[in-house]
């Protein structure tokens, strides 16, 4: 019997203070948003000779999107549909459409970009060495929000074509 | 048991209610605010105390070998090596001979420590490599709020690796001083269907060094012991995460020769110690529904220890072995607007627990049920309140039951998004362990009378980001035990101790923790810790150094390609077994590596102890037995020591 009053007490003390109080919005996370933003990078560029639906998404380097990209691939509610790899090299690129270089590879970012000369994949990288490098979108947090850089010149140079809204609300971009 | 799982379950949250973000036009994203991944590690832990974190970034530069390593570069912690077992040291603990120190080891979220010492491993019997490791967090003060039993001064949880982390094959081999050889093999994959696989293997042996004790030189013996330094450690590790799945099996062995010949052994004869753990965890979590998430955890553990000792030139065997199982339930509640409701129950059934020697076999077993309820409670827009406490029934050897309150609560401020202060009051208590009620030997008297004994403590910490990349934490804690379990020495002329409750202690202390991460990945971890420790007569503990000071700086060299690492400690005067004081010491030990000397093979080189210092920890009271005319109550540390690590990666 002790036990049993002692154990409600034990709950009530702990559950009864209820106080109302409205939850705040929580800003989003910010690979959370990388991952929407390669969504849409993805519906707003056209690739020479491929007009497939599905737009195989890769990533070079240490994974920081914690599931997202996952979550990027199941949904399948857009226009495009996205298959996801992760690269263990370079050599495995040969079948993406798009490729995100995580700044872990920044050591090795003159071999990435001569391997990648001029073929018809959109590199984006959020490290701002890899951008200066060559890589066609940077992805920047400033000021709280996230913008992006295009290297527009590179992308032609592949022969991809990105649309004119892109380079419209990008923050810089390089001719 | 639950660290791991509760942020697992919290982090589902992250993405899935935005699953609008994927069809909103980019021109809306760009307007809406984003939380910056910081570079430094955001603890994961739930605990409104002081939390420090080593990644697996630092593990990797640094070359840590061993847990003892990386706890060693964290804010306020010690080590204390007798050249067998490694102790920790920290806030208001320290004594060798304890371990770890009444600290809980968590592996993922599951209790690791045995169940007849409450000890873990730290050095080569830890239970996992650190290879394996992507983070450590050390949370201090008291968690048997959430924890139970044992989460006495502190809980440190181990974080590993997914299979992702590892993405293929990885095999690495080292070279290190005296004779270490140090081989590992490991497999990691996240495959098609989203489920993560990692295996991995890993061996080290080690041929030592002839130590010399200055106590021991008598007619028989020049006071060195010869080939009594051996090691040899193997450790195995498998693990599968699917769709709320989670499944783990980790086991590790280490034998060891002990050349000090503690508990009054024959100097300079055979002496070895074994100890193999094994631990198996299956979790699974659910979405209940969108405000209910419930996380199911059942786990299996098995410790052995075998010891081979001469005595009186003859061998002496003692044999201990633990096993237990237990389940644990957690589910997590939104259902009220403003309170993250955590309820858990959990039943442990520590149904092995022997200890046989020559002259007694102890047979014990016990079980727990336990309840926990904590409700974090958002007061003000700034303000949140974190109440809680859990509730423990034990039944013992003999039937008796016995319940234990371990209650918490916490205040929250955080008056800017990068600030947050926290004040605390929080408890914890530990049952004496098989061990110390009922072992008795020649050195040992049993005492089953032995009560649990009690922690309050009460604590203000300070945190603040200046930027994205830069941390730094104060704290100021109190804390006052009571019936704290001891071994003391009995009257008269007996050689034999016993561990008795005493009057309680207490530990003041402040600690400062810093933290950057610069944009051209230099990075800085930095910390210092003041602690005035005594026991209940208000005399100095027993190896409790009051300064505790850590730098570690990494700095990248020639386009990131290599990394040179840098580390200092510096540790204050400490007080011996027999109540003399040895002087403080400063270590350094750097670290150079190469991530890809060739292709797809990582190099580097260590050396510990860089200035080559000469230093002494304090030496666990098993050792003073031996040379009672000249005690040994100090224990020379390694001088200057050289490793050589290779990494090759298939690709």
């Amino acid at each position: 019997m002790k036990r049993i009053v002692r154990l409600t007490f034990f709950l009530l003390a702990v559950l009864l203070p209820g106080f109302m109080c409205a939850a705040t919005a929580e800003p989003i996370p910010e690979y959370d948003m990388k991952a929407a933003y390669l969504y849409n990078f993805a519906a707003l560029t056209s690739w020479p000779e491929y007009t497939g639906k599905q737009i195989r998404l890769c990533v070079l380097g240490k994974d920081r999107f914690k599931g997202s990209l996952e979550k990027l691939a199941a949904n399948a509610a857009g226009g495009i549909r996205i298959s996801l790899s992760y690269l263990p090299n370079l050599k495995a690129s040969e079948n993406c459409q798009m490729l995100f270089i995580d700044s872990s590879e920044q050591a090795n970012a003159e071999d990435i970009l001569q391997y990648l000369d001029n073929m018809p994949v959109l590199t984006v990288t959020d490290s701002p060495d890899l951008f200066d490098a060559g890589v066609m979108i940077g992805l920047f947090v400033e000021n709280k929000r996230l913008t992006f850089d295009v290297n527009y010149a590179q992308t032609k140079n592949a022969g991809l074509s990105v649309s004119s809204k892109l380079l419209r609300i990008a923050r810089r971009v390089l001719q | 048991m639950m660290a791991a799982s509760f942020p697992a379950v919290a982090d589902k949250s992250g993405f899935g209610g935005e699953d609008g973000l994927m069809q909103a036009p980019l021109e809306q994203l760009m307007a809406m605010d984003v939380q910056s991944a910081s570079k430094i590690a955001c603890q994961i832990s739930n605990a409104p105390s002081a939390v420090s974190i080593v990644t697996a970034d630092d593990i990797k530069a640094y070359g840590y070998h061993t847990l003892a390593e990386i706890l060693e570069s964290m804010r306020g912690l010690y080590i204390s090596n007798d050249h067998t077992y490694t102790f920790l040291g920290g806030r208001g603990y320290g004594r060798p001979g304890d371990f770890t120190g009444r600290i809980m080891l968590l592996l993922d979220g599951t209790q690791v420590n045995n169940n007849i010492y409450n000890s873990a491993g730290l050095d080569y019997t830890g239970i996992i490599d650190t290879a394996l490791i992507e983070r450590v967090e050390y949370v201090s003060g008291p968690g048997s709020a959430i924890y139970g039993n044992n989460a006495f001064f502190g809980i440190i949880n181990i974080v590993t690796k997914r299979g992702h982390d590892i993405n293929g094959m990885q095999v690495s081999g080292e070279v290190s001083s005296h004779q270490g050889r140090d081989a590992k093999i490991h497999y990691g994959k996240r495959l098609e269907n989203g489920a993560e696989v990692l295996l991995s293997a890993s061996g080290f042996n080690s041929d030592g060094q002839n130590y010399y004790f200055p106590g021991a030189v008598s007619a028989t013996s020049d006071g060195v012991a010869r080939h009594l330094d051996e090691q040899q450690s193997r450790r195995l590790f498998g693990k599968l995460e699917w769709d709320g799945w989670f499944a783990e099996v980790a086991y590790s062995t280490r034998k060891k020769d002990l050349p000090t010949a503690p508990f009054s052994a024959d100097f300079n004869a055979p002496y070895s110690d074994e100890n193999t753990a094994l631990e198996a965890n299956l979790k699974h979590d659910s979405q209940l529904s969108k405000s209910l998430q419930l996380s199911l955890n059942g786990y299996y553990g098995n410790y052995d220890y075998d010891r081979v000792a001469t005595h009186f030139a003859a061998p002496w065997k003692l044999a201990s072995s633990g096993q237990w199982l237990g389940l644990n339930a957690q589910l997590i509640g939104t259902w009220f607007d403003g309170h993250r409701i955590l309820f858990g129950s959990e039943f442990r059934n520590d149904y092995k627990q022997e200890i046989s020697t020559p002259d007694a076999d102890l047979d014990s077993h016990e079980k727990t049920l336990s309840f926990y309820v904590h409700d974090e409670i958002s007061l003000a827009a700034k303000w949140k309140l974190n109440a809680g406490a859990r509730l423990d029934y034990h039944k013992d050897n003999y039937g008796d039951y016995t319940e234990d309150t371990s209650p918490r609560l916490a205040l929250i401020y955080l008056p800017t998004e990068a600030t947050n202060l926290k004040l605390s009051w929080s408890t914890a208590y530990r049952r004496p362990n098989l061990f110390e009620q009922s072992y008795a030997d020649h050195l040992l008297l049993d005492n089953p009378g032995l009560k649990s004994e009690r922690l309050e403590a009460a604590e203000f910490v300070a945190e603040h980001h200046f930027d994205r990349d830069t941390r730094m934490m104060a704290s100021v804690y109190r804390y006052e035990t009571e019936d704290y379990i001891w071994s003391v020495p009995l009257p008269g002329p007996s050689i034999q101790s016993q561990f008795n409750n005493r009057d309680g202690g207490t530990a003041d202390g402040a600690d400062l923790e810093f933290e950057k991460h610069w944009q051209n990945d230099v990075r800085v971890r930095a910390s210092a810790a003041y602690q005035d420790a005594r026991n209940a007569y208000g005399k100095w503990q027993i190896n409790s150094p009051r300064q505790v000071a850590k730098l570690n700086v990494s700095v990248p060299l020639m386009h990131r390609s290599w990394r040179a690492v840098f580390e200092m400690q510096t540790y204050g005067e400490r007080k011996t077994e027999e109540a003399t004081v040895i002087g403080g010491y400063s270590l350094a030990n750097l670290t150079i590596s190469a991530d890809n000397l060739l292709p797809n093979l990582g190099v580097s080189f260590g050396v510990r102890n860089l200035f080559d210092r000469d230093y002494d920890a304090v030496a666990p009271r098993s050792t003073l037995t031996k040379f009672s005319q000249n005690p040994l109550t100090t224990i020379a540390q390694d001088g200057r020591t050289y490793w050589l690590r290779a990494v090759y990666d298939f690709k």
